[in-house]
């Protein structure tokens, strides 16, 4: 049986008004390409924030390939092998692409950051002759590759993506996701945040979906898909 | 209705806009999509007085905009809403709806509670008036586009300049959100939409132009623009051509 890369029960985390997520229970196994899906305010940023240490859980668990991230700080969070890809980019603007992708390597002491920002660029091919432009002159889709580039310099076993396709062309989209496909079929475990629940479900192997902050169902992608109730309410068919 | 003839906008070197022409008719939705960085959002900035052209002309009601400020574009009749929503964030939603009451189309000295009752108005045509006195800290991203909307017809325009409402939003989401266009539309208002969400385009759109490396590339209804073979190579990408018609 695959490992068990994330264990998560019954997380509870809001941000003072009322909790946002009530008692969210997730399973991931190491190597899946998870998808998340769930109206916008179901809560996904939310559990992305908590399970990377930026939003504290008021009760529930994360256990993280055995260790316990409950409550972590982000560093340590980012340390035991987890990286997040915000929603909208945040790249740091007036930086270049190259120090924007340095800038995910912090926390690293060894001397191969240079051959990772060749992996990036093998993966994002687009991005090898604008290391040295400033990042913020980048087009929409250039800049989630930098996003995606930065999460991947810390080397992580557990990659989250917070809607990549926001605002990108559609052909722009189908390369981002190839890419995160790539990225998962090479070792590292994803788990993709997406409004384009078609692009989404496609390229996952399971899906979440998370509505009022619990998860309501979960399953295989083709049986996600499938299901006449997530058609409805997330496919709109 | 707007009339754009040979739009030229260059930044530095770089031409954003070369030589772009078309017309927009009164009662139109007119779509505009392309890849990033095509120039989309820099033509809405020319049409709204945000950047000054480098060449052409633009006409609105056989009126001369080209070289007018923004919010003299704005009292003529045209609205926008902007990418990066930029609420009055220690605001309630119907203040900022009011906002955009006050600095509309010829409404000079509009009385604070002729604005606050015209924000109600719109508020309640994109489905806000419920959230009405909530500060805009707590809308979830939907509603903050609407509120962008909503703030751009506060200003009572004719034309309707939409720049990508519709992002981040799944496509139950988008369906509701095209009833509001669809709303706003009824009521007499010429639309000019920028959406990379093709449930959109064909949704509500009479006619869709494409630009590519700021040049016009294609012009037609939707389903011909997105058969068209320039289209799905520059834009839309093999996997979204096969998905459309599998």
């Amino acid at each position: 049986m695959a490992e068990v890369l994330l264990e998560v029960r019954g997380l509870t985390a809001g941000y003072g008004a009322g909790p946002v997520l009530h008692g969210v229970d997730l399973d991931f196994q190491a190597g899946e390409l998870l998808a998340l899906i769930g109206a916008n305010g179901a809560g996904k940023s939310t559990l992305l924030g908590v399970l990377s240490g930026l939003v504290p859980p008021t009760s529930g668990s994360i256990l993280f390939a055995g260790r316990n991230l409950t409550g972590a700080r982000p560093e340590r969070v980012v340390r035991a092998g987890i990286a997040h890809v915000p929603q909208g980019r945040r790249l740091f603007a007036t930086m270049t692409v190259r120090q924007n992708l340095v800038l995910g390597a912090y926390l690293r002491r060894d001397r191969e950051v240079q051959s990772d920002i060749d992996r990036v660029v093998g993966y994002f091919p687009a991005l090898g002759d604008k290391l040295q432009r400033v990042a913020g002159t980048l087009s929409g889709g250039e800049q989630q590759m930098v996003a995606i580039g930065r999460g991947l310099m810390g080397r992580p076993r557990l990659l989250m993506i917070d809607e990549p396709s926001l605002g990108l062309a559609p052909k722009v989209v189908e390369t981002v996701i190839e890419v995160c496909q790539s990225i998962n079929r090479d070792g590292v475990s994803v788990l993709l945040v997406e409004q384009d629940v078609v692009v989404a479900l496609e390229a996952a192997d399971r899906g979440y979906v998370l509505e009022n902050g619990r998860i309501a169902l979960s399953g295989s992608a083709r049986e996600l898909q499938d299901d006449p109730a997530v058609r409805k309410a997330y496919l709109g068919v | 209705m707007l009339e754009l003839a040979g739009v030229t906008k260059r930044f530095g070197g770089v031409a954003a806009l070369s030589n772009v022409s078309f017309t927009v008719a009164e009662g139109e939705i007119l779509g505009l999509i392309g890849p990033n960085g095509a120039g989309k959002t820099t033509l809405l900035n020319c049409i709204s007085g945000v950047y000054r052209l480098d060449g052409g002309s633009i006409t609105f009601d056989g009126r001369r905009l080209d070289g007018l400020p923004p919010h003299q574009v704005a009292r003529l009749g045209i609205g926008r809403t902007f990418q990066v929503v930029k609420p009055f964030a220690s605001m309630t939603v119907r203040e900022n709806a009011a906002v955009g009451a006050l600095f509309g189309s010829g409404q000079a000295h509009l009385a604070p509670k002729a604005a606050f009752s015209w924000a109600d108005e719109v508020l309640e045509l994109v489905g806000l008036a419920r959230k009405a006195r909530l500060t805009v800290g707590s809308l979830t991203i939907p509603d903050r586009k609407r509120l962008e909307v909503a703030r751009a017809l506060a200003t009572k325009p004719r034309l309707l300049l939409l720049d990508e409402v519709m992002a981040g939003l799944n496509p139950v989401e988008v369906d509701e959100a095209l009833d509001m266009v669809r709303k706003v539309h009824a009521g007499g208002i010429t639309i000019v939409l920028i959406e990379h969400v093709m449930r959109v385009v064909v949704g509500v759109c009479d006619r869709v132009i494409v630009l590519h490396m700021g040049q016009h590339l294609a012009e037609g209804t939707p389903d011909e623009v997105l058969q068209d073979r320039r289209v799905i190579e520059a834009y839309l990408g093999e996997k979204y051509a096969a998905r459309r018609h599998g």
